[in-house]
């Protein structure tokens, strides 16, 4: 909450610089503002993030082949894992604290996608100051989404005052706002936590379901605040950011959720995880864990989030089995009862799964489950 | 609309209460209708100072957007008559074109006075418009009044000339409706042209026309790159918004490179009103990934089609795609713009048809002289207060075109059922390539210079993205070596860029009828044939099978996929649905696609190109 404010609290002067002045200095406004707030919090990280935005810039420019591409690739994921995911970055004294590590994840995925958009020839003309734009851009620089440069550079360059627009972003970042407070900090984590814990002795089995709900729907409503804010700023300053959530918790199958959950990311990594395996080993099970596997990592370098990753692909892998099937078919007779059924055993799948990474040891995760599946009263 | 004569629309602009109204962007430039009219009056007293009277025709001929709309309003008001003298002519058309206006002035760029030099025996004004740069140090030079380099020449060339001018001209004669406004040279030979004549009356029923038609006010925002010195450039684009005290966007000189921004102007200057040729919206379409929203914005209205038939596929397509609206205009040279309409409101929507004709007449003429029963072939007339008032000095070509107001547009049409007008073909020898008349003679006759060149005769081919393309049938001298290449260098200097036929074919003679006339249509026949050897039409079935294998591997009908469906638009199209899509292809084409090739095809467009590409370099 306090990085938000932070960076609301940033983006009001900056508005102001990014609408009155002329021509090109109003992206400069925003490079240079995101620039000063990443160098406040910590400069050898903005040196390093300067460095390698020049770096990919020209190389890949002046070399687009496969080698420099990987290079880009390799260069980014070693500054996400070794120096924040595994925190040897707080053992170099890199960083003042916590928030970069975020920043940085989407600054090196939006550089990775762009290099491979750059060997595939899919990038429109533009110019330095155009992709120093797209990845210094404050709104989106440390919560994300994980914007596309395309979309952004067509934005960028059709960008023009809207009331309309700027109303809007207003009104989403107080649903941000209405998200992260009200709903995740008072009602999920106040109100319905002293509800469940008043529970336990009583009703052990369903305060464990409630809390297993109020985690998973607390991540998604601080995710989905923060995003709101964060599409909320961009268009403040004229651009339409790609939504990151829509409606997760109603996905009628578990392929369905990951369309709808942190869309950004799952996108990034359908496109450049999932197809180049896909391509590879010409086996979609295989290349469903492997990018699932990797999508868990990103979060976190750890047992659990990789048994969490691999669960998540173990039931997207039955789903696409399922799908197709005999039984499938007649199911699609009764669309109501088919979306209900759905929607109950992929919300259920989620929350279960949202235990393993809740709780700080897998043994503790173990009790859990044995509340919920009944084993343990 | 008030402004149904020049007199009045020049009262108006120069109202305080417009002058701070933007009337042009150009390349990121405003001007301002204060501006407009300042630089006009400004005009008009170098008019007068230079002996320039009522019914002077001056040949107009600038790069410069701003300065043609300039000129073109100032001449109007002045009552001088405009010749249009496209910059980028061949010199010999050029000077044709001069010779033939006998002008009273020349106004063009600079550059255009040396290889355009006349040998008129009357002393002409001429005045050169010469941008001049902004040096450095030139502010601390102004400031510390310094004389400039050459003041004479600088100051005699335009602008510079009318920076001096502080006065407006105190008795400014009104101008007539049946004073001559303009004349465009559109046809007939290089050494002959054929200039059309337009009155200020035939000009603004037109531009009262179009204003009901395209509804435009002073809220309208036009985007029109198109060339201002054909008829749909100049008066769509500059005339018919001052017209209307509205905004004409131009913003940028267009070429394929900028398609992008071309989508993006659209709500970046707050578009109403897109004013284009089917060939451009041919390439938008094609060039169309990630912009397919680019017309859903608050303030745009629809697309104004014009210059040439836009085919109902395109039409269909296109409003498809973009969820947007065209408008198609019918029209010639000979009717300032227009004449019929289709598109827009549920009377005059009919795809792939000409619409039925505002504000004036039609009627379709069999060979016979009688009028067309209904769905009867014939010649298609015209009759409206927007016809022209003749061609220049041609009495015999006028008389030929008009007889009893009626105009013989030279276009075989029909009349269906529900009175909507549909063209078929000309029965003029014009190829309209890209929305630009070529006349095919002058062409020939270039070609036919060429000393290697026993006889040729150019003709006008059907092609998908510019409708028609003009291709050149020869038959060299035996000895003679001449290749393609070397006739299109030779052509260069001759022809305007557009003229230069885009394929030759030699042939060992070319079909004669008894008068030994060469048979046109026997010609195409035979390049026809030559074409066929080389065809491509497979390209038809490969899009059919590319939606078939979507159709399988998306578990989607096929009636309810197009090409140009891409992963986000199509249902099924997911991770799996995207491995089976791909290796469905890969049997199916028996080729194997590298990994590179595998993330890049998120469209049935991109899996063809990329298709496409794999078996040509098999």
């Amino acid at each position: 909450m306090e990085l938000l404010v932070n960076i609301i609290s940033l983006s009001i002067p900056i508005l102001f610089l990014a609408w009155l002045l002329p021509g090109k200095g109003q992206v400069a406004a925003i490079i240079v503002a995101t620039a000063v707030f990443i160098g406040l919090i910590s400069p050898v990280s903005l040196v390093i993030l300067s460095t390698t935005s020049i770096c990919s810039y020209f190389v890949l420019k002046r070399y687009p082949t496969s080698t420099t591409v990987v290079l880009t690739i390799i260069v980014s994921l070693a500054s996400i894992f070794l120096f924040f995911k595994l925190e040897y970055g707080h053992h170099f004294k890199l960083l003042g604290n916590r928030i970069l590590p975020f920043g940085l994840s989407y600054y090196s995925f939006r550089q990775i996608h762009y290099a491979i958009e750059s060997y595939k020839k899919k990038l429109p003309k533009h110019h330095f100051i155009d992709y120093l734009s797209y990845l210094f851009f404050l709104p989106t620089f440390f919560v994300g989404p994980i914007n596309r440069f395309q979309p952004f550079l067509k934005d960028l360059q059709k960008r023009r005052w809207n009331s309309t627009l700027f109303s809007s972003g207003l009104e989403r970042i107080l649903y941000g706002f209405v998200k992260i407070s009200l709903i995740g900090n008072y009602l999920l984590s106040i109100k319905l936590d002293s509800f469940s814990n008043s529970l336990v002795h009583d009703h052990l089995w369903f305060a464990q379901y409630l809390q297993m709900f109020k985690f998973a729907a607390n991540s998604y409503v601080q995710f989905a605040g923060y995003s709101d804010v964060a599409i909320g700023l961009s268009l403040l300053f004229g651009f339409n950011i790609i939504e990151n959530f829509n409606y997760p918790f109603l996905a009628k199958n578990i392929a369905d959720f990951w369309k709808r959950w942190h869309i950004s990311l799952s996108e990034w990594c359908r496109d450049y995880i999932f197809y180049p395996f896909l391509s590879i080993t010409r086996n979609g099970k295989v290349s469903v864990i492997i990018t699932m596997l990797i999508l868990g990592l990103w979060h976190e370098i750890s047992i659990r989030y990789i048994i969490w990753g691999i669960l998540h692909a173990i039931a997207i892998n039955i789903w696409h089995q399922y799908e197709g099937t005999n039984f499938q078919k007649k199911l699609n007779h009764f669309p109501k009862i088919q979306a209900g059924i759905g929607i109950f055993i992929t919300l259920n799948f989620v929350m279960l799964s949202f235990v393993i990474i809740r709780e700080e040891t897998l043994s503790n995760a173990l009790e859990t489950y044995k509340i919920l599946f009944f084993i343990k009263n | 609309m008030d402004s149904n004569n020049i007199n009045h629309l020049l009262d108006e602009l120069s109202n305080n209460s417009l002058s701070k109204r933007i009337f042009s962007e150009i390349d990121g430039k405003k001007i301002s209708y204060g501006e407009l009219t300042a630089d006009i009056n400004k005009l008009f007293v170098l008019f007068e100072k230079n002996g320039l009277i009522k019914g002077d025709r001056i040949i107009l001929s600038t790069k410069d957007d701003y300065y043609t709309s300039l000129f073109f309003l100032a001449f109007l008001r002045y009552g001088l008559v405009t010749v249009f003298l496209d910059p980028d002519v061949p010199v010999q058309r050029g000077m044709a074109i001069i010779l033939k206006a006998e002008p009273k002035g020349l106004i063009m760029d600079e550059e255009l006075f040396s290889e355009r030099h006349n040998n008129q025996k009357s002393p002409l004004y001429q005045l050169k418009i010469k941008k001049s740069k902004q040096k450095k140090g030139s502010l601390f030079k102004k400031l510390l009044g310094n004389k400039k380099d050459s003041p004479e020449i600088e100051e005699a060339n335009f602008p510079a000339i009318i920076e001096t001018i502080n006065n407006n001209l105190k008795d400014l004669k009104p101008v007539n409706n049946t004073d001559l406004a303009y004349i465009i040279f559109t046809s007939g030979t290089t050494s002959e042209p054929k200039g059309v004549m337009i009155t200020h009356e035939n000009l603004f029923v037109h531009l009262n026309t179009l204003t009901k038609v395209y509804g435009l006010n002073k809220d309208s925002r036009l985007l029109n790159i198109l060339m201002l010195y054909h008829a749909d450039g100049c008066i769509q684009g500059p005339l018919l918004t001052a017209y209307n005290k509205a905004s004409w966007i131009r913003p940028f000189s267009f070429d394929l490179s900028k398609i992008d921004m071309l989508f993006n102007s659209i709500y970046k200057y707050r578009i109403s009103h897109f004013v284009a040729v089917p060939t451009l919206l041919s390439f938008m379409d094609k060039f169309s990934e990630g912009y397919e929203d680019s017309f859903q914005t608050d303030d745009f209205k629809f697309i104004i089609s014009c210059a040439s038939k836009l085919e109902r596929k395109l039409w269909f397509d296109f409003e498809a795609k973009f969820n947007t609206k065209i408008l198609n205009v019918y029209g010639l040279t000979e009717t300032v713009a227009g004449s019929m309409f289709a598109g827009i409101t549920k009377e005059t929507r009919k795809l792939g048809t000409e619409g039925i004709p505002v504000d004036c007449e039609a009627k379709i003429i069999k060979e016979d002289g009688n009028e067309a029963c209904i769905n009867e072939l014939g010649n298609l007339h015209l009759k409206g207060k927007h016809l022209f008032a003749g061609y220049f000095n041609d009495l015999e070509a006028t008389e030929k075109v008009l007889k009893n107001s009626w105009l013989n547009t030279g276009d075989i049409a029909f009349k269906d059922e529900e009175g909507f007008y549909n063209i078929t073909g000309r029965s003029k020898n014009t190829v309209n390539s890209g929305g630009v008349n070529i006349y095919p003679e002058q062409v020939t006759e270039m070609v036919n210079t060429h000393p290697d060149i026993l006889e040729s005769i150019c003709v006008g081919i059907d092609d998908e993205t510019f409708g028609e393309k003009l291709v050149c049938a020869y038959v060299v001298k035996p000895t003679s070596a001449l290749d393609k290449l070397t006739l299109i260098s030779f052509l260069r200097p001759l022809l305007e860029q557009n003229q230069i036929p885009k394929d030759f074919f030699i042939f060992e003679e070319l079909p004669k009828g008894l008068s030994g006339k060469i048979q046109i249509n026997e010609v195409k026949d035979l390049i026809n044939d030559q074409k066929q050897e080389n065809s491509d039409s497979h390209i038809n079935s490969f899009d059919e099978t590319i939606i078939k294998v979507a159709s399988e591997s998306f578990g989607v009908s096929i009636t309810e996929i197009l090409i140009s469906d891409n992963s986000n638009t199509l249902e099924g199209w997911d991770s799996m649905g995207h491995l089976v899509f791909i290796t469905d292809l890969e049997k199916r084409f028996n080729v194997t696609f590298s990994t590179a090739e595998m993330i890049t095809i998120n469209s049935l467009a991109e899996a063809k190109r990329v298709l496409l590409k794999k078996i040509n370099s098999k």
